[in-house]
């Protein structure tokens, strides 16, 4: 049935258009058929996503997901410059390495992508004084189209003003978001989503407001009133309802702060620890990095490992730019997290003393103790689908149990015990030592 | 009128370059491509610069080479050089020791000496410090937090509790013991010779300008919120407290720092013993500010076995935010820098730079001491006697208004008339003659003054907190 569906989808897609609107139309249609994408997706990440990084949101190659297109934004363009390239700025063409079709998937998933402002347009109205609140056609003094499609809050050089920026606007299809406005107290903005207003929410000084999945018509509106000159420079951004996470830029002021939030760390060649604040994961979480593209997190206040995902260590970006506000990004998927976790089962009086690691040829061994018992671990991961966790202790051939994480992806292995659905029993070697693997299942 | 047009004009920052006659800046190359923050510096006895960067690392300067000792540290902002050259440095949720145990020239032992507070992943959770009290005890500074929705807070900084808003001690057994609380922001920590330890703080909501104080054992600094862990308080209880209950409570600041005219954001103070090596300042505490760009002194008085002093600006326009200051084993005070998500009126936004002496004698406000009936001022050099008159001098006073609001301007500001004005024998100090009452700041402005050989001072303003008079 699913392959039926999929040989339904292509016919449809290889239709011959016989102009660039209807392949437009064409490309924009099938940014919306899960077939095609899945398609484009596993094609992006192979070929495209080492230049314009595997989220689209640039690296040596442009950001794809924003509303700024150098080299035009139709998405018969957009296909014929994957077609053609750009030789003299690194991209190659791959009309000669892929079929039709396959370009079009592409296209389509990076389509299905878009984030943000589309066909942004603005109208400056000038006012006689800061408490004038009449907004009139015959005060309009300025309008336009905002080609890079970001609200540019830096326009108006007169004193007193109202502006509006209206235009078409990509929010995530699969998550709630909210345009979120930094230092917003003393700023009268207004939103409006599809002709109907948007009512202001969050706090006084970071106010939100809620915005539709996918694509919507908004409208921004910001009067100057009595707002100092020098703080006119309006910071909007979209982030998830929590403010977790910082999604892309809505006003030219916030890509530069955007901008600053991608900082990428990537074990290579050798282990890499790095304690910063996690997204979803508690404080105190120490993540390890392994060349290999498994990630775990060590908790300094549990003793537990809480965290294990594979791909890339962390964007660290959001941790690092303006005040560090913002956690680090894990740059892949999670095998398990907080509250799962590897730890050991003890009283619950009974409190861990964590004692700090040190790096063995740049790998980390943690040492901490339990009670009177100490203990040390250490991971080795050969690959990206399995890794082993070395725990050593003062207590030869005793025995101890760790709980596990629950989780279908994960079989767990020991020499050394018994393990059960979500526990391990174990009883330490001759040595005190102990060893728990885990494969991970696709 | 004149008071409305005073309080404006207080809350500028000096426009003019300033800095005395023979000291220099020097701008330090820092390792290329690398977010060099510093916010943690010390030197130690052969002279090699330990930098920690608000990145999570730690390099150190030997013989004009940079080299990276470690990293993957979460955002410290304090480092210290120990007895034994292992470096303890600040990190948000611990204090670390790094120890280099292979002889590789870079830690591998990554050992916690303190972690006993609690840590929010909120950004504004700073961990200051270690310095070293003459006894061995290490001292730091745990900053309250900023917009965490589970935080107490009765203003705008807050308090979840685990110590926030507190000083702690770690003995040389290495047990922890919260020492001192009502800190807000307090961004640097420094010991004296004598061992006795201070910090600042930073302005803010209940601190009205930022300050300097003595760091003492139980006592309270003003911010309420950390009061929501000592014994007999809630968080109803201390809502309802009065501003002259709290008031009554909190210590009183060693030196009351003008915002924006010398500080908005200090951090650690500095103590000149480079034994001449930094000219005629030698003992006086050197202080930079992230906000303004600028080094300032502190002139440390005793009256009635207490200590009260003075600030002085001392230069200015350095090239980012200066919140690390270091005197190293060659007489050069280096300013560590950082201006990432405050701003600095230096428009870098790291660095590293460093304050050199060249034998000049400047001519400057060397120190200020309370008598009496008013102040002796003792310059660096021979005054010119014509110059020593009433009218080459000016002075005014205020007080701060303690409350939860965010800083608070100068309150009754009055000028105050210098009566009288007598040249020593030596020709360096003054005695002036004005009314004096505590609980005030005076402002003394000397712009008139001259030196033997017709120079003036380059900063004419010194701010003496005027807590007590001698009894």
């Amino acid at each position: 049935m699913i392959k039926r569906f999929f040989i339904v989808a292509l016919m449809l897609f290889t239709a011959v258009e016989v102009n660039s609107e209807e392949l437009d139309e064409t490309l924009i249609q099938s940014s919306t058929n899960p077939v095609v994408l899945q398609q484009g997706k596993v094609l992006f990440e192979q070929v495209c996503a080492s230049c314009h990084n595997k989220d689209l949101s640039g690296a040596s190659g442009f950001n794809l997901k924003d509303g700024e297109w150098v080299h035009g934004k139709r998405p018969s363009e957009i296909l014929n410059n994957v077609k053609n390239g750009f030789m003299s700025a690194g991209m190659p063409g791959f009309a000669d390495v892929f079929s039709e079709q396959q370009l079009r998937s592409i296209v389509s998933y990076v389509l299905s992508k878009r984030e943000g402002w589309d066909d942004l347009q603005y109208k400056l109205y000038q006012l006689d004084n800061e408490h004038d609140q009449v907004v009139r056609e015959d005060k309009l003094i300025k309008s336009g189209q905002l080609a890079k499609n970001l609200a540019d809050f830096a326009i108006p050089e007169v004193q007193d003003y109202f502006i509006e920026f209206e235009g078409d606007f990509y929010a995530p299809k699969d998550k709630d978001a909210q345009l979120w406005l930094e230092w917003g107290a003393p700023h009268e903005m207004e939103v409006f989503i599809n002709g109907k207003q948007v009512q202001r929410g969050g706090t006084p000084w970071f106010p939100t407001w809620r915005l539709k999945r996918g694509k919507q018509r908004l409208k921004l509106t910001y009067r100057s009133g009595n707002s100092k000159p020098g703080q006119r420079n309006l910071t909007v951004i979209a982030t998830n309802l929590d403010m977790t996470i910082k999604l892309f830029a809505v006003s030219s002021r916030a890509k530069v702060i955007m901008d600053g939030k991608k900082f990428e760390i990537k074990a290579t060649s050798d282990t890499i620890v790095l304690r910063k604040r996690i997204h979803k994961l508690p404080p105190l979480s120490i993540s390890v990095g392994m060349p290999t593209k498994l990630n775990y997190a060590f908790n300094s206040k549990t003793c537990s490992i809480n965290g294990l995902w594979q791909g890339d260590l962390l964007n660290i970006g959001p941790n690092i730019s303006g005040r560090g506000e913002d956690p680090s990004l894990p740059l892949g998927e999670w095998v398990f997290k907080s509250p799962q976790g590897i730890k050991h089962a003890t009283d619950a009086q009974q409190v861990c003393s964590y004692k700090g690691y040190q790096l063995v040829n740049s790998n980390p061994v943690f040492n901490y103790a339990i009670g009177d018992t100490n203990f040390s671990v250490t991971a080795i991961a050969k690959h990206s689908n399995k890794i082993s966790f070395l725990f050593n202790s003062n207590n030869e051939n005793k025995t101890a149990t760790l709980r596990l994480p629950a989780s279908e992806n994960l079989i767990w292995s020991s020499e050394n015990g018994k393990i059960t659905a979500d526990k391990a029993v174990i009883t330490t070697n001759s040595k005190g030592s102990f060893e728990l693997t885990a494969s991970i299942e696709k | 009128m004149l008071s409305v047009a005073l309080s404006i004009n207080a809350q500028q920052a000096p426009q003019h370059e300033y800095k005395p006659d023979g000291y220099k800046i020097i701008t330090v190359e820092t390792p290329k491509d690398v977010r060099f923050h510093v916010t943690g510096l010390d030197s130690d006895s052969a002279g090699v610069i330990w930098v920690a960067t608000r990145f999570g690392e730690v390099w150190y300067l030997k013989q004009g080479q940079w080299s990276k000792f470690a990293e993957g540290l979460h955002e410290p902002t304090g480092l210290m050089v120990d007895d034994d050259g292992s470096i303890l440095v600040a990190q948000k949720p611990e204090l670390t020791r790094l120890i280099d145990t292979n002889n590789d020239n870079k830690a591998d032992a990554y050992i916690p000496v303190a972690n006993d507070w609690e840590f929010h992943d909120n950004y504004h959770e700073f961990t200051f410090g270690p310095v070293k009290d003459n006894a061995g005890n290490l001292f730091g500074t745990l900053n309250l937090s900023h917009n965490n929705p589970d935080a107490f807070t009765m203003g705008v900084m807050g308090s979840a509790g685990g110590n926030r808003g507190f000083a702690f001690k770690v003995d040389e057994n290495g047990r922890y013991s919260p020492y001192a609380y009502g800190l807000r922001s307090p961004a640097g920590i420094g010991a004296s010779p004598s061992g006795e330890i201070f910090f600042t703080d930073n302005q803010g909501d209940w601190v009205p300008t930022s300050k300097m104080h003595l760091l003492q054992k139980d006592k309270f600094y003003g911010h309420p919120v950390s009061l929501i862990e000592i014994d007999g308080f809630t968080k109803e209880k201390i809502k309802n407290l009065s501003l002259d209950t709290l008031a009554a409570m909190s210590e009183k600041p060693v030196v009351w720092i003008p915002h924006v005219e010398v500080a908005n954001s200090p951090g650690n103070p500095e103590w000149n013993t480079t034994q001449g090596k930094f000219g005629p300042f030698e003992g006086q505490i050197f202080i930079g500010d992230q906000t303004q760009s600028n080094v300032f002194r502190v002139l440390l008085d005793q009256v009635n076995g207490k200590y009260q002093g003075a600030v002085i600006n001392f230069m200015n326009r350095f090239q980012s935010g200066n919140v690390r200051a270091e005197f190293d084993v060659n007489g050069q005070l280096w300013i560590g820098q950082t201006a990432r998500g405050w701003g600095a009126q230096g428009g870098k936004p790291f660095g590293l730079e460093k304050v050199v002496w060249d034998g000049t004698n400047p001519f400057e406000l060397l120190d200020i001491k309370l008598t009496k009936t008013g102040f002796r001022l003792t310059y660096t050099d021979e005054l010119d006697a014509a110059s020593v008159k009433l009218d080459s001098l000016s002075a005014q006073s205020w007080h701060y208004l303690y409350s939860g609001n965010y800083g608070s301007p100068k309150k009754d500001l009055t000028q105050l008339s210098v009566s009288n004005i007598t040249l020593s024998k030596d020709k360096k100090s003054i005695d002036i003659e004005l009314p004096l009452m505590a609980d005030k700041i005076v402002q003394i402005d000397f712009a008139g003054l001259k030196d033997i050989n017709g120079r003036s001072v380059s900063v004419e303003k010194v701010y003496y907190t005027l807590n007590e008079l001698i009894e």
